[in-house]
């Protein structure tokens, strides 16, 4: 008789049990992993800002040296010789 | 908007990618789910993994999502799909143990105390949550879901797929298997407690 009203009281320790909460950060966690699932996603970080600074400097300078040659030697418009297109008409004469 | 168009309303901007969406969806369902895994698997740091799991796969499945069945249904059954995974690879572990020490391989503590259970049940509950893990699976999924989430036996039913006679049924042999359980426990037949 003590024993089961013991096993009651056990059956029924979980009333007015409310629920648990996961820690504060975790969502971080989850965020975290759907990043690293998705790569195309994360910001890119440059590591060398020295050397992304020269590579930015070297286009420049490249772009500007041929901006600079196409001023001083402008492109003569040439026009196309027509006459390889003239068809000797006597070719087709058959008869 | 009711609580399950809103439910409904996030999934559908998750299942196009957007992350704020789930973190709604997080803030709603998070007890949910990590009470649910910490139920299962009594250790608050492996019901947090599993808790980041079920949000990660909800973000991966959510266009998967056909609305046959609520989305509190859904997300639930994900969770105890994922808390039951979870169990069975420890099992594995600990069988494979056997034979090799594997590293990092975390003790498990001999008891669980339940951080939401009243003071001055603390150790009642300490010895049912022992019992509870010698329930074979689907018991123990009723009996959890029915009596530590305290769910209405229909949505215990939805959850688990099956009828609500069944889930009636489960959770009588699940009580009944509890209650011999106790009998290990029961302090005056010279503290036989495992």
């Amino acid at each position: 008789m003590e024993k089961e009203a013991w096993k009651d009281r056990i059956m029924g320790s979980l009333e007015g049990a409310k629920r648990a909460e996961p820690g504060t950060h975790l969502y971080d966690g989850i965020r975290a992993r759907l990043k690293a699932a998705n790569p195309a996603a994360q910001m890119h970080v440059v590591r060398r800002p020295y050397l992304a600074l020269a590579a930015a400097f070297l286009a420049l300078l490249l772009t500007a040296n041929i901006r600079a040659l196409a001023q001083r030697y402008p492109e003569v418009s040439v026009p196309p010789d027509t006459s390889i297109y003239q068809l000797n008409a006597a070719n087709f004469d058959l008869y | 908007m009711n609580e399950s168009q809103l439910h409904r309303e996030l999934l559908t901007q998750i299942a196009l990618g957007s992350e704020p969406a789930l973190e709604k969806l997080y803030a709603l369902f998070k007890s949910r789910v990590y009470n649910t895994a910490l139920s299962y698997l009594q250790n608050p740091a492996e019901a947090e993994e599993v808790t980041q799991d079920v949000f990660v796969n909800i973000y991966r499945s959510a266009t998967r999502f056909e609305g046959k069945s609520s989305v509190n249904t859904w997300v639930y059954r994900i969770a105890v799909n994922l808390s039951l995974d979870r169990l069975n690879h420890r099992k594995r572990r600990k069988r494979f143990g056997f034979l090799v020490s594997l590293p990092g391989d975390a003790e498990q503590p001999p008891h669980f105390d339940h951080p939401g259970v009243l003071l001055e049940q603390k150790e009642n509950a300490r010895i049912l949550f022992q019992a509870i893990q010698s329930l074979p699976e689907q018991q123990k999924t009723a009996f959890i879901l029915s009596f530590v989430e305290d769910m209405p036996r229909q949505e215990v039913a939805d959850v688990m797929e099956l009828s609500l006679k069944a889930v009636e049924s489960l959770l009588q042999r699940a009580k009944a298997n509890l209650r011999k359980q106790l009998d290990n426990f029961f302090p005056a037949e010279g503290f036989k407690r495992k």
